[in-house]
């Protein structure tokens, strides 16, 4: 791939103007179109422009976006404000003013803790709750977002709330916004609706793979139509190249009108197989060992089986498990101490300095004693109990005095991870050449070739058309789809031949050999 | 926003002192009364540089290092919630104040460390005086030190070192130089530094250290070349900056006035740039060192006139300095067992905004005495110098003074100078306005005096015989002094516990009831047919400058210790004794 500078995209005077338009912006941005590039474009911009004491925001949904727009955005980042649209209502709303409205007995920290175990089913009992236990709480119903409604109930209601937004954002970037709920979607247009704080908004609709915890994509594709916004496509997809791009696009009614007539060259392949040995046979066959492959499966079972699979035909391939530090439901304000621990000892060169970029006030922390208490942690594996306490005292450290059955739950697990060396992969995913894990685990990430399972997609089930599309957006030059008996073929063989109707309807000469090979 | 108040407990020479400020402040009184702990307090408070050192044991009070420093500043917020200062502490203090809010406070306290030998600064903030909060920090790096720039000014400050520190700043940017022109530079630059690498004596010089170093160490081929590195990027530290005069030749800027000013400019300049950034609060002190009266005039006008010095606090010995204050806090530091101070709001008075100048003036002297005697005119200022020269010559210099108050009101000054804790005497003259058609007279003279200490005024008098009032003037006299001895008597001697002098008739009168006789001779001398009275009366100031001249000892002291000129033995016994 190109650095994006020295390829004149298809869609350049689009990317001039985005980086201009005044008020409100919705982009939406295909996959690989480079919309964190131009996110942190934008801000550079607007911030070497803005004299003025205002500041921005940059929000975005998970920590590790956040930290890749820090890093990107460097010594311009200023007293903006960059991290998850979680901590931002945190910080910046309730924390500070949930007083002003609900009284004084709110005046004290209130901590984030969106795990399960402190689940409300209404509003009242929520502000029940922090009252209580300072803790943040969230719905047993997880298409509602508690913290986003208790945010915007706070800015209806405090006047020293609206005015601190007004006064100290000249604007604010929110990345991903497929991802937002209904609560966090309604949120965003009382800032822009009613605080008259311009929005910088990117998303993709195609790429919403969290339907099942309540994304609310039609707020995106809302905004298009919104009075006061300017819309505008981020087609040019620098990551794939354009058998890929043809391919993701078809199937989507959003970008289908980009397809364009090329030379086919079999950059994609169906292949329908007898048995796992065939697959892996054509696998080794079809792969280019020069380049990065990843096979996305859907679970981590299948991700292990289809890896000891190839390794037995003798390719490398290593099987990359999701670890159980990250999934959903080990949600805690004080979660990414372990993680940043199971970094510190399993990732290739991860230090001190690293895990200290995951605190988040790391200035009142010194690098000396968080480098002296992570390498006691590292040495103490041998022992379960002493490792225990050597993690307490860095919980400690970081200002969790009393060890709560939670934390011990996460150091427990924490333990089992680090001395479990199947792990080691999942902290280095980036080190393998050819990997198999699972699809969630890889967005964002790049690879040359993607290998994925037709009988994976059924797409008269909620959300899979996206999740398709996220798959097969993912490689940079091939693609193969691996179909397990002909039933699969044929309802997948169905999916192609509708976007390729589709898509002549349009006006295009398409055949379906134009954008896929199909084998057996 | 808007400043309202500022209390320092223990600090320096304040063991407490309460003021209540507004945006632009002038702060004045004697030499080592603390103008300058003043300032240092709202350094302490806002200046992260200043502050950084924390507190020695010399800053607390009377040494006492067991008591806390504290300094709280008070500023209201509720004023307009769209103007950009009260955005910026909407910003900066974010939940610390509520949607009720009228006035935020920032506070800073310093508990002294006996073993450190240091008073470690803390701040807080917050709308509740007994509950306020930490101000967020990071390494001594206040959140309020991201939104607020002090700037501090005093006399001492030197051109050069102002210009060196701002000159850096002008080709910081990528685009202060186009390509051309970089191009260019560097082209010449190169050239310059060969010439002088090329220079016979440096030639010379690259010799001899050769051949000196030979004689330690003979090694072969060794050789030095000493060259010139001018660059671009070191260039401002070779600007200096020249002032132009009319016929355009160039001359250093001597002189420690233009100097000066240059100096000033450059400061409020570079903070001009930073108005959008930040709230800018000037700190000056006595500017007006070394500076001749047309240009503390000029500064007074720019100070008092520009918007980007809306936040100040100045200390001045100067009348020149506050000529053109408007809208200020006006406060006056004193040494009353301990050292207070008072303040006043002064606004120049819609109905004398074009007499601001002659307002201005007078007051500006004023402020700076400890006793002031308010007259009318220049007639009364002429006699009272005259008596003063022979009873307590250096007055001014132990604080009185005398302000003519000159076709201006006298509550202007009066409510101005006692507010400010100066002790002020009144005399006026006994004026009466008659109405023929009513058939009566409006006490002028005694209502006037009566508003001076809030008392209402008093009903219009009836005239028994009208033609007489209006063709006799030994009757209209015989009304005043009717009024003077009889309808109004306890009035008046209340009016005298509160210094306030009502003539029995006028001055010229009154004088003449001490010195009749001289003042008769007086005209007589200058061959005149009139009484000592009209003839004064012919000529108001002339004739006073000639009667003061013709006065000897004796009728100084008639006068001095006349009933009617009690006035003047008050100023002495208030200042002199």
């Amino acid at each position: 791939m190109l650095p994006i500078d020295l390829m004149l995209p298809i869609d350049n005077d689009i990317r001039e103007q985005v980086l201009t338009q005044e008020g409100n912006v919705v982009i939406s941005a295909s996959a690989g179109t480079g919309k964190t590039y131009t996110t942190v474009l934008r801000i550079k911009r607007d911030s070497k422009e803005n004299k003025t004491f205002q500041t921005f925001a940059a929000i975005t949904f998970t920590r590790k976006a956040a930290k890749e727009i820090l890093n990107r955005l460097g010594p311009n980042c200023g007293d903006g404000f960059v991290g998850t649209s979680d901590n931002f209502v945190w910080s910046e709303i309730i924390q500070p003013f949930m007083y002003d409205i609900y009284g004084t007995d709110f005046k004290r920290d209130i901590k984030p803790d969106f795990s399960n175990e402190n689940q409300i089913s209404d509003f009242n009992e929520g502000v029940e709750k922090i009252q209580n236990t300072q803790l943040m709480c969230k719905y047993n119903d997880n298409t509602k977002n508690f913290a986003f409604q208790l945010a915007l109930e706070i800015l209806k209601n405090s006047h020293s709330a609206r005015r601190f937004m007004k006064a100290k954002y000249y604007r604010i970037y929110i990345d991903e916004y497929q991802d937002s709920d209904i609560d966090m979607h309604k949120f965003f247009m009382y800032l822009c609706d009613v605080l008259e704080i311009p929005l910088f908004i990117v998303g993709d609709a195609k790429q919403s793979i969290y339907g099942w915890r309540g994304a609310y994509s039609r707020g995106f594709t809302g905004l298009f139509e919104k009075e006061g916004f300017t819309r505008f496509e981020l087609r040019h997809n620098f990551r794939s190249n354009k058998a890929i791009q043809n391919y993701s696009n078809i199937f989507m009614d959003s970008v289908r009108e980009y397809y364009q007539p090329i030379d086919f060259n079999n950059e994609v392949i169906l292949h329908r197989y007898t048995d796992k040995d065939d697959a892996s046979y054509y696998i080794k066959e079809w792969l280019n060992l020069d380049e990065k492959c990843a096979m996305l499966n859907f679970s981590n079972d299948d991700a292990k089986s289809w890896c000891e699979r190839l390794n037995a035909t003798g390719l490398d391939f290593v099987y990359i498990p999701s670890s159980p530090l990250d999934y959903a439901t080990m949600e805690s304000e004080h979660i990414w101490i372990a993680r940043g621990i199971a970094n510190f000892i399993l990732k290739h060169r991860y230090s001190e300095y690293d895990f200290r970029d995951e605190i988040p006030i790391p200035d009142d922390f010194r690098v000396f004693m968080l480098k002296t208490k992570l390498n006691i942690i590292k040495d103490s594996i041998e022992q379960n109990e002493v490792f225990y306490g050597y993690c307490y005292s860095l919980y400690n450290y970081l200002g969790y005095d009393i060890v709560t059955e939670k934390i011990k739950y996460e150091v427990e697990l924490l333990y089992d991870v680090v001395i479990d060396e199947q792990y080691v992969a999942t902290y280095n995913q980036d080190r393998y050449k050819l990997t198999s894990g699972t699809i969630h685990s890889s967005k964002g990430l790049e690879f040359n070739q993607v290998i994925i399972n037709a009988g994976n997609y059924d797409f008269g089930r909620p959300d899979i058309k996206f999740l398709h599309y996220v798959a097969v957006s993912r490689p940079e030059e091939r693609l193969l789809i691996l179909a397990e008996n002909e039933y699969i073929k044929r309802r997948y063989l169905g999916y192609i031949n509708h976007a390729v109707l589709s898509t002549s309807r349009l006006g295009f000469d398409i055949e379906i050999e134009n954008v896929i090979k199909v084998i057996k | 926003m808007i400043f309202k108040h500022l209390t320092i407990k223990n600090f320096r020479n304040f063991k407490e002192v309460d003021i209540d400020l507004t945006n632009r402040n002038i702060i004045f009184g004697l030499n080592d009364i603390g103008k300058s702990n003043f300032l240092a307090a709202l350094r302490y408070l806002l200046d992260r540089n200043y502050r950084r050192d924390g507190f020695i044991d010399s800053d607390y009070y009377n040494k006492d290092t067991s008591k806390e420093i504290s300094i709280t500043l008070t500023i209201q917020i509720d004023d307009n919630e769209d103007d950009s200062d009260n955005k910026k502490i909407f910003k900066m203090m974010k939940g610390a104040i509520t949607s009720d809010a009228e006035v935020v406070f920032i506070q800073l306290n310093a508990t002294y460390d006996k073993k450190r030998l240091v008073g470690e600064p803390n701040l807080f903030w917050g709308i509740d005086l007994d509950n306020l909060e930490d101000i967020p920090s990071k390494q001594q790096y206040f959140e309020l030190d991201k939104h607020i720039n002090v700037v501090y000014i005093d006399s001492s400050i030197q051109l050069e070192s102002t210009f060196k520190k701002y000159s850096k700043e002008i080709f910081k940017k990528e685009s202060s130089l186009t390509d051309e022109e970089r191009e260019d530079l560097t082209t010449k630059i190169e050239e310059l530094n060969d010439s002088v690498g090329d220079l016979s004596a440096i030639k010379t010089f690259e010799q001899e250290i050769v051949e000196e170093y030979k004689k330690f160490r003979d090694e072969q081929g060794f050789n030095v070349t000493i060259k010139s590195e001018i660059e671009v990027s070191n260039l401002h530290s070779k600007l200096t900056p020249y002032i132009l005069n009319e016929v355009c030749e160039t001359y250093p800027t001597a002189g420690d006035g233009r100097k000066k000013i240059l100096a000033y400019t450059l400061l409020t300049l570079e903070n001009r740039r930073q108005e959008e950034e930040k709230i800018n609060i000037f700190l000056i002190e006595e500017i007006e060192n070394h500076l001749h009266r047309s240009m503390q005039i000029a500064l007074s006008y720019q100070i008092f006139s520009d918007e980007v010095f809306k936040y100040l606090f100045m200390t001045t010995h100067s009348s020149l300095i506050v000529s053109q204050m408007d809208e200020v806090k006006l406060i006056k530091l004193f040494k009353d067992c301990l050292v207070i101070g008072k303040s006043h709001t002064y606004i120049v008075p819609e109905e004398y905004k074009t007499l601001k100048q002659k307002l201005n003036q007078n007051l500006a002297e004023a402020i700076y005495a400890d006793v002031v005697l308010l007259v009318e005119g220049p007639s009364k200022k002429i006699l009272f110098e005259r008596v003063l020269h022979d009873k307590c010559q250096r007055y001014e210099s132990l604080g009185g003074y005398i302000l003519e108050v000159d076709g201006i009101n006298f509550s202007e000054y009066y409510n101005i100078l006692t507010c400010l804790g100066i002790e002020v005497i009144v005399r006026t003259d006994n004026d009466l306005r008659f109405n023929k058609s009513r058939g009566d007279v409006n006490l002028l003279g005694v209502n006037r005096c009566l508003s001076l200490i809030s008392e209402d005024s008093v009903d219009n008098l009836q005239i028994n015989d009208v033609d007489e009032y209006e063709a006799e003037e030994e009757y209209r006299k015989d009304v005043k002094r009717e009024i003077y001895d009889d309808h109004y008597s306890e009035e008046i001697d209340d009016l005298i516990m509160s210094n306030i002098y009502l003539s029995r008739i006028d001055l010229e009168n009154d004088l003449y009831e001490a010195i009749q006789e001289l003042m008769d001779d007086f005209a007589s001398d200058n061959n005149s047919s009139k009484n000592g009275v009209d003839y004064l009366q012919e000529a108001k100031m002339k004739h006073m400058i000639g009667l003061c001249k013709y006065m000897n000892i004796n009728d100084i002291d008639v006068i001095y210790n006349h009933d009617r000129f009690e006035c003047i033995r008050e100023l002495v016994s208030l200042c002199c004794q």
